[in-house]
């Protein structure tokens, strides 16, 4: 009776796929968080960005928020199915296990879970991941930081006689870090973020201070402000609260010289001349891209990343306190990256260990570390290519995990 | 409470302010005090106002009978006691307390079968820790000993209960009852039915894992009949019943194990004189069963009326034992507050 | 002087003990807290969210009872909430405050996880199975005699030890799970790919087991309570202490061994969690329903049976107000509001089944 029920199912859903139309797309959104934190809301606006361009009703979506990791996740994919989805996304990097569940079970619905890192290597049709190469939007926002301390310093304002805690040994000006977690994601952004501040001002090193959480405005305030007390000028972020920026301002007022880059959103209400920008996803390509295929029953592959060649990244609107000619020089960096003359892992602008690397496999297998045994086999890439390291290539999520010269974490 | 002597000293102060024109009002359920001293008496029952006499008309039975609602025999006797044999030997019993105060000095007694030892004494003297050490529940000094004949024959086996606990003392089949003075905190489970409780002692009998309560409410009927106990069920709350209806219950699953040993603290207070009579005859009937009785009382007139030996308490000693039918309430009165030379002596 | 006020002066509002409610008067009250609660929150729905009141109970309602799977995911949930309630009842019944269920939960979660990741795929499906059981039960029942030990031999605090043991098993959990994350940013499914340690599926769902096993120790325990010589034991040391030792009991060995089988069970519900539901562990794994389970065994005054009645209600507007947040995209916290006031009317006509209300000046007795 099961079996018969299931293919009377596969069978409806089949044919309702093939005379697909945008009315026909139901989605169901499963949420880490809600509209209060702002990864979870670019998503929102993304996706309802996307479905407004493609006329699909918001009667269509089912969203599900403040969705843990764990087997909510899966029950929530269930109940999206059971009222007719067709189409389930999920934003939070944890939700893969429970989405690829799902995905086994039910293969004529398709799952996207967003950040994910195995989908290609699980064999399953209907089971994608997609990620931003969000990097290319954080080597601009160090960009813009470095025409900052490069104008601080060009000003005076910045000395080792007047600021000596902003200076290490060897002279270099210090950067601070505020990290969720030592996941590749995480050091591939603060990597293309000091490359990007190195690439206007040469004598940099930084500081990454973890907090074990992506979104805990307190601990975010607190590392924030153990790097500015260190001397850092420019707190950079990844975290997904406004903790950080907020205490940059607060110290900023108090005396201290410190500016922040932020995530996500535009931190200028919050810290209104600490704020210098923020890296940010713009979902609504990749929202667009999906729901299109769907309609159309085009097939997309089960990775998706893309960066400022299709828009994906940007950088939110320079801060008042931004340098003169920051804007301009944005421009340029946007321009030779789309055009490719500028990789952010060039590969020519950092040493590991103190040697330039020529070589640097990695490796797509997904282990099951508990257990020390192979969760999903997957191939060793070369990544340095033509000079470069190329991320988010061979899959979408970053894989980026090199720990270059000039950078320390403090866990 | 107070000895005698200070009741006596009372009441010539009440009686000189009435001299004075003031007007007392005195609550007590002491009949003969109210006799001695008043002038007018209204009599309460049960919440209702039964009525007001003049003194000078009334007597104890006049006036338990407005209180009863009936007539009452108010006579407690004293049999002389029949085949009397040692049942139990206290010698040298101390206990000191957790604040390192010894609450009972070396006491040496002896109780026999088929006779009520009273023990009279001002509360807090020691006479429930004295109860509590022979009953197992109570830490004792070293070189006490409570020393149990089964037997009439003196010779033949005997047990030291010192040291065991109260599981340890019934699985050896020594039947010790025991009415503690906190009924509902120690001698009963307030919020257990009738039936609960009268297996509380009894319910590990029989190897099944569970308990049967058959027994205990075939015994638990038998003592609301039998002992006349007010309550809508069997099944109720025992805390939800009156004060002598709890001690109705307690004393009846006490007597019911068919004890040897019986011991009774303060069995009777708080209750109406009619249970309190109830609880009296019930003594008497264990007594000429044979069982040995130790009575803790306050009521001295009680005390003389109702026991064969009196041991009267000190300040945690044994301030002498005095045969119930030749002493008077003002010799116990003044060995309860003031040591004896050679305390701890024979019976007089 | 010359006149004194006689009356004592008498409150608005009195407070009186009930002797006894009868059926019609529990049932009368409870009806007209739930139509007192649905008619305030409604006006809540209505003025503070703008809603049709009407569709969103009707959406409440939905949230339990509008899929099959929603109501079979609403009774696994329920098991779990029920199991640890079920484990709590002889310890409460005791008068021994177990505020630690969450830890117990958790240690027997983490026992049977480290048997999963550590025994998984390398002995035989049954061995794998009883070796989870015995290590959660066996790790629960240790996490509830250490402070029941203490408890009887120096009588500590066991509302406090209890709540501290559970930080203690928290942080545990949070070192194991970091330890087998390894370079993951998350723990996942454990055994992923053998699927070993996972439950079989039973009529097509691996959580039926749990749902079979509350069952049957909802009974058990009722028994165990209401019947048993161990169980009467436990009745009277809950009681006063004095009286069981009057009695001839070991307190402080019954209070141990009950603690044992409190945490036990908790263990126990800690395997049907990893093995039938989550097929994983973190710190959250109890859920919070380690203390949500205090509120559902005092409720039922320690009746297994109304645990499982209470444990469905606390369920069912937990589903309801998730699913009001999702179908209206409402905050969250508006929708637990939703849910809170119908909560707390229900616990509150409690209060008026064991008392009444004297209004001043109205003596007429209403019994």
């Amino acid at each position: 009776m099961k079996k018969l029920l299931a293919f009377v199912l596969a069978a409806v859903l089949c044919l309702a796929a093939c005379t697909a139309l945008a009315a026909d797309l139901k989605i169901g959104v499963i949420l880490v968080g809600d509209e209060t934190e702002g990864y979870t809301l670019s998503h929102i606006n993304g996706i309802k960005e996307a479905a407004a361009n493609l006329g699909v009703p918001e009667t269509q979506i089912i969203w599900k928020y403040k969705c843990p990791e764990d087997q909510t996740c899966y029950d929530a994919a269930l109940d999206c199915i059971g009222q007719g989805c067709n189409l389930i996304i999920s934003n939070s990097y944890g939700h893969q296990t429970y989405m690829v569940l799902a995905a086994e079970e039910y293969p004529d619905v398709t799952f996207t879970s967003m950040t994910g890192d195995f989908a290609a290597l699980t064999g399953l049709d209907n089971f994608k991941n997609a990620f931003t190469k969000i990097y290319e939007a954080r080597y601009v926002s160090g960009v813009v930081a470095g025409m900052k301390v490069a104008e601080l310093v060009a000003s005076g304002e910045l000395t080792a006689e007047k600021y000596p805690n902003s200076f290490d040994a060897d002279g270099n000006i210090k950067i601070g870090y505020v990290g969720a977690f030592d996941y590749s994601e995480v050091v591939s952004g603060y990597t293309a973020f000091f490359l990007g501040i190195r690439s206007i001002v040469p004598n940099v090193v930084m500081e990454v201070n973890y907090t074990n959480s992506w979104f805990d405005i307190d601990k975010e305030a607190a590392a924030a402000e153990a790097l500015i007390a260190k001397g850092c000028v420019i707190i950079g972020q990844h975290a997904d609260s406004t903790g950080a920026p907020a205490a940059t301002q607060k110290l900023l007022d108090a005396g201290s010289l410190c500016y922040s880059v932020g995530y996500n959103i535009d931190m200028i209400p919050t810290a209104p001349t600490a704020a210098l920008t923020s890296p940010t996803n713009v979902w609504s390509v990749f929202y667009t891209k999906l729901f299109s295929a769907m309609i159309n029953g085009e097939e997309i592959g089960a990775d998706w990343a893309e960066g400022y060649a299709a828009d994906a990244v940007k950088i939110t609107d320079l801060g008042a306190s931004c340098a003169a000619g920051t804007a301009e020089k944005v421009a340029e960096v946007v321009a030779a990256i789309k055009d490719g003359s500028l990789k952010v892992f060039d590969a020519s602008t950092f040493t590991v260990g103190g040697e330039t690397l020529s070589s640097a496999p990695v490796d797509m297998t997904i282990m099951d570390w508990a257990t020390m045994t192979v969760a999903y086999a997957g191939e060793t890439y070369e990544a340095i290519i033509d000079g470069a390291f190329e991320e988010s290539t061979f899959r979408s999520a970053p894989y980026f995990a090199l720990r270059i010269d000039g950078i320390t974490e403090i866990k | 409470m107070l000895t005698p002597q200070e009741t006596d000293r009372l009441f010539a102060v009440l009686k000189n302010m009435r001299a004075d024109g003031k007007s007392i009002i005195i609550i007590t359920h002491k009949l003969h005090e109210v006799l001695s001293i008043s002038d007018r008496v209204s009599i309460l029952r049960k919440g209702e106002y039964a009525g007001t006499v003049d003194t000078d008309m009334a007597t104890e039975s006049s006036l338990t009978e407005l209180m009863v609602g009936k007539k009452v025999e108010l006579n407690i006797e004293c049999p002389e006691p029949v085949n009397r044999h040692l049942r139990l030997n206290v010698h040298n019993l101390s206990v000191t307390n957790a604040e390192g105060v010894r609450v009972l000095d070396s006491i040496s007694f002896e109780a026999f079968s088929g006779e009520i030892l009273g023990i009279a004494g001002i509360s807090g003297n020691g006479q429930k820790e004295l109860l509590e050490a022979i009953a197992g529940l109570q830490h004792v000094d070293a070189g006490s000993s409570v020393v149990y004949y089964p037997d009439d024959d003196r010779d033949s086996t005997a047990e030291q209960l010192i040291g065991k606990t109260p599981k340890d003392i019934r699985d050896m089949g020594v039947h010790l009852s025991f009415v503690p003075e906190d009924r509902l905190g120690m001698g009963l489970v307030g919020s257990m039915s009738m039936v609960d409780n009268m297996m509380l002692k009894s319910y590990t009998s029989g190897h099944s894992p569970f308990a049967d309560r058959k027994a205990p409410r075939h015994l638990a009927e038998e003592i609301k009949d039998s002992l006349g106990v007010v309550t809508p069920s069997i099944n109720t709350p025992v805390s939800r019943l009156s004060g002598g209806n709890v001690q109705k219950v307690l004393v009846g699953r006490e007597i019911a194990d068919a004890p040897s040993v019986l011991m009774t603290a303060y069995a009777v207070r708080g209750l109406d004189i009619h249970t309190s009579y109830t609880i009296y005859h019930l003594l008497n009937e264990q007594k000429q069963k044979g069982v040995a009785i130790i009575y803790v009382g306050e009521d001295l007139d009680v005390l003389v009326d109702l026991c064969d030996r009196i041991l009267v308490l000190c300040d945690g000693k044994n301030n002498g034992i005095v045969e119930g039918r030749k002493t008077s309430k003002e010799e116990l009165g003044l060995l309860m507050t003031s040591l004896q030379e050679n305390h701890g002596g024979t019976d007089r | 002087m010359s006149q004194i006020n006689t009356a004592v002066h008498e409150p608005l509002l009195r407070v009186v003990k009930r002797s006894e409610s009868t059926m019609k008067q529990k049932v009368l009250v409870r009806a007209a807290a739930i139509l007192l609660a649905l008619i305030v929150d409604a006006l809540f729905i209505f003025f503070i969210t703008g809603l049709n009141p009407i569709a969103v109970y009707t959406t409440m309602f939905q949230g339990t009872f509008s899929t099959a799977m929603r109501f079979s995911w609403a009774l696994r949930d329920l098991a779990s909430l029920l199991l640890i309630g079920v484990a709590l009842a002889p310890a409460f019944k005791m008068r021994f405050w177990n505020t630690g269920a969450e830890g117990q939960v958790l240690v027997g979660a983490l026992a049977t996880a480290a048997v999963m990741v550590y025994y998984g795929g390398k002995v035989p499906n049954w061995l794998l199975y009883s070796a989870m059981l015995i290590a959660s039960i066996l790790a629960g029942a240790l996490w509830g005699f250490i402070p029941a030990w203490f408890k009887a031999h120096f009588n500590t605090n066991e509302t406090l030890f209890t709540l501290m043991m559970n930080y203690v098993a928290i942080q545990i959990v949070a070192c194991f799970v970091n330890i087998w994350r390894g370079q993951a940013s998350g723990l996942g499914k454990l055994n992923m790919k053998s699927k070993a340690g996972w439950f079989p599926q039973f009529f097509g769902q691996r959580y039926n087991i749990n749902l079979l096993v509350v069952v049957l120790l909802v009974v058990l325990m009722y028994c165990y309570l209401r019947y048993s010589k161990q169980g009467y034991e436990i009745a009277v040391v809950g009681e006063s202490e004095n009286t069981a030792r009057y009695a001839g009991i070991n307190v402080g060995k019954v209070i141990i061994r009950t603690m044992i089988i409190s945490g036990a069970l908790c263990g126990l519900t800690g395997f049907l969690i990893v093995g039938g539901r989550d097929q994983t562990i973190s710190t959250g794994t109890a859920g919070g329903n380690g203390f949500t389970a205090i509120i559902v065994a005092w409720l039922s005054k320690f009746n297994t049976f109304t645990m499982a009645l209470i444990s469905f209600l606390l369920i069912f507007l937990d589903k309801g107000a998730m699913e009001i947040a999702s179908a209206y995209a409402l905050n969250d916290f508006a929708s637990d509001i939703i849910a809170g006031i119908i909560l707390f009317f229900i616990l509150g006509s409690e209060f008026f089944i064991n008392y009444k209300l004297i209004v001043r000046g109205i003596h007429k007795e209403v019994r």
